[in-house]
């Protein structure tokens, strides 16, 4: 029975991680910078749903609205300071972005004020498959990642404007040279990036009802490791790129769930940042050599 | 070095030496006034010596106050347990201090360096939480107290001047020639023969040596040393100064350093929103002019001007149809 709950566990939070990783994993293949905000987006679509939720909205609005907000903050950042500092030293959008986390975290402290707010439970009870009794929240979450994961993947692969942000995304140079709108393609690329940080936020507050302003950051740090592992810097257009974050964000859910259960929980952080560095110390060759010793 | 010493930064900084004495004898400034302005050299140690990590080599740390850490704990034990040599032993324990937070450095960024420059960040964040929890297991979490005032302005004062002086000789010579190079374009500092590998560990390394030395003096000039005073927030805020500064720019450093710690202890809302200011500060000279928030305002105020008169940089008449 506990190996059965551990599988189940590994695919929640195997879902929620891969659904941000692969949100850093478009980041960074078009704008060309790790995004430390993720965490911080994630935490703000959950207050913004669980003010209309619990405000009385239906599930379904709630949700558009915080899409909305999150697609909103998100194209705010990445037109502001992520696009202008192309042109700079990698370290310099780096430092912009670590900078822009704390201030958005700082801002929520202030604003939110730092007590748990308790959401109002949205999806509960178990449902028997085989004679199993299974959660819904995980069946919810496996679900809902499935049909974003493979409308998003259809998106860049078969509809024209997903092609044309992968085209800019490989070379955003000639893709000026035949008038192609940038800021119409970063539009939809932060919609796409929007849902995707709402409904992983959507997903993780269905699983646990509580929300302060810390509780996005360890979500995103957890994320962007399962990217980086999914091959972050290595695999630099976006069709491609999409199941190997994807596999990255899962692979840490299950690392972490393993860890938590077999191990303890505190040292799940630690065990995860531990394959991190050797990850990144055993292929530090084929960074050097595709990137020029930098992860870009 | 004769460069130096004509210099306008060298003129200026006895200029203030003197007019520090002439007002401290004369009875104008105030302790108040005293504490914050040591407080504020010792942020400038660290934020000349983190610029040069930072702003000339690329090498994002986030690690500067753990090193601060050790040298302040370090120091404390020296004069504790040092019985000779009267007060010289402050000195001593200074640059032992420096010296063991220099090797702690050194072991940390074989590995590190290895890392690549994004997760640099992520590592020595991860370095500085280390270290902060080893010593609250070590030296308990209520931190020591009583520790014998040591660190006047004076000694504070030359030990600013003294890593201002190298950093600057260093920025002259042809070493600070390939750490600018590597920062703006690693591959092509490689093809040129640079060692970059070498140049990031041994700016890592004198990063972490006057941190060590500022953590000393700073745990003698508070005489109370807590392990939550060196929490990676502290790093950031001395990341956000190097930013502020300009990133590779020596005077800016220097002037953000002041500037900033004296607005965070006279004015009460900087320091209630320390985070929110700084770091919108920060971003906004990153975006617009990484150089520092000097040149950011003098092209500010110069822009408005040119257009005025219809004159480009070097003066020439432009037609704005």
């Amino acid at each position: 029975m506990s190996l059965l709950s551990d599988i189940f566990d590994c695919l929640r939070s195997g879902s929620i991680y891969a659904l941000i990783s692969l949100s850093l994993a478009l980041i960074y293949v078009f704008y060309g910078t790790i995004s430390f905000i993720n965490g911080e987006i994630i935490t703000y679509g959950i207050y913004v749903f669980a003010f209309f939720y619990s405000g009385g909205s239906p599930l379904f609005w709630a949700f558009v609205l915080a899409c909305v907000s999150c697609c909103g903050i998100s194209l705010l950042i990445c037109t502001l300071v992520y696009k202008p500092l192309r042109k700079h030293p990698r370290h310099y959008g780096l430092a912009a972005s670590i900078g822009i986390s704390f201030l958005f975290r700082n801002l929520m402290l202030l604003i939110f004020t730092p007590n748990a707010i308790k959401i109002k439970s949205t999806i509960s009870g178990y449902t028997k498959i085989f004679s199993v009794p299974i959660e819904n929240t995980v069946l919810a979450t496996f679900f809902i990642f499935l049909i974003i994961t493979l409308g998003g993947y259809c998106f860049f692969k078969y509809t024209k404007i997903g092609r044309l942000i992968s085209a800019v995304s490989d070379n955003p140079e000639s893709a000026m040279v035949f008038k192609i709108n940038m800021f119409s393609l970063s539009f939809m690329l932060n919609l796409v990036i929007g849902v995707l940080l709402a409904a992983a936020g959507f997903l993780f507050s269905s699983s646990f009802p509580v929300v302060d302003p810390y509780v996005g950051t360890a979500i995103g740090m957890r994320a962007l490791v399962g990217a980086i592992i999914g091959g972050l810097g290595l695999i630099n257009t976006i069709p491609a790129c999409v199941p190997y974050a994807l596999l990255g964000g899962f692979s840490v859910g299950i690392i972490e769930t393993l860890a938590k259960s077999y191990i303890s929980v505190q040292a799940s952080d630690f065990v995860i940042y531990l394959i991190l560095v050797v990850y990144l110390i055993i292929n530090y060759k084929k960074y050097k050599y595709k990137t020029g010793g930098e992860l870009l | 070095m004769r460069k130096f010493f004509s210099s306008k930064g060298f003129l200026l900084t006895v200029f203030v030496y003197v007019v520090f004495l002439i007002c401290r004898c004369a009875g104008f400034l105030d302790l108040y006034f005293q504490e914050i302005l040591n407080l504020a050299l010792i942020n400038v140690i660290l934020v000349v010596s983190l610029n040069v990590a930072t702003g000339f080599v690329g090498q994002l740390t986030l690690a500067h106050s753990g090193f601060m850490a050790i040298g302040a704990y370090l120091s404390v034990l020296a004069t504790r347990y040092l019985t000779f040599w009267g007060d010289f032993r402050f000195v001593i324990a200074l640059i032992v201090a420096g010296l063991f937070s220099a090797l702690l450095a050194f072991l940390v960024s074989i590995p590190a360096m290895r890392v690549p420059k994004s997760f640099l960040l992520v590592v020595t964040l991860g370095f500085n939480e280390i270290i902060r929890n080893l010593i609250i297991n070590l030296a308990g979490s209520s931190g020591i107290r009583g520790i014998p005032y040591y660190s006047n302005f004076y000694v504070i004062f030359f030990v600013a001047v003294l890593v201002i002086f190298l950093v600057y000789l260093l920025l002259n010579s042809k070493y600070g020639m390939a750490c600018i190079c590597i920062s703006q374009d690693e591959k092509l500092a490689k093809s040129c023969g640079i060692n970059s590998f070498y140049y990031k560990i041994a700016v890592f390394v004198f990063a972490a040596f006057f941190a060590g030395v500022s953590g000393g003096l700073y745990a003698h000039a508070v005489t109370i040393i807590l392990p939550d005073m060196f929490t990676y927030e502290y790093s950031l805020e001395l990341l956000a100064m190097v930013v502020i500064g300009g990133l590779g720019n020596l005077p800016g450093s220097v002037f953000a350093a002041l500037v900033l710690t004296f607005a965070q202890y006279y004015f009460g809302f900087v320091r209630e929103c320390k985070f929110i200011l700084y770091m919108l500060i920060m971003i906004i000279v990153l975006v617009f002019d990484p150089r520092g928030i000097v040149f950011l305002i003098k092209s500010m105020f110069s822009r408005r001007k040119k257009i005025k008169n219809n004159k480009n940089e070097q003066g020439e008449k432009i037609d704005i149809a």
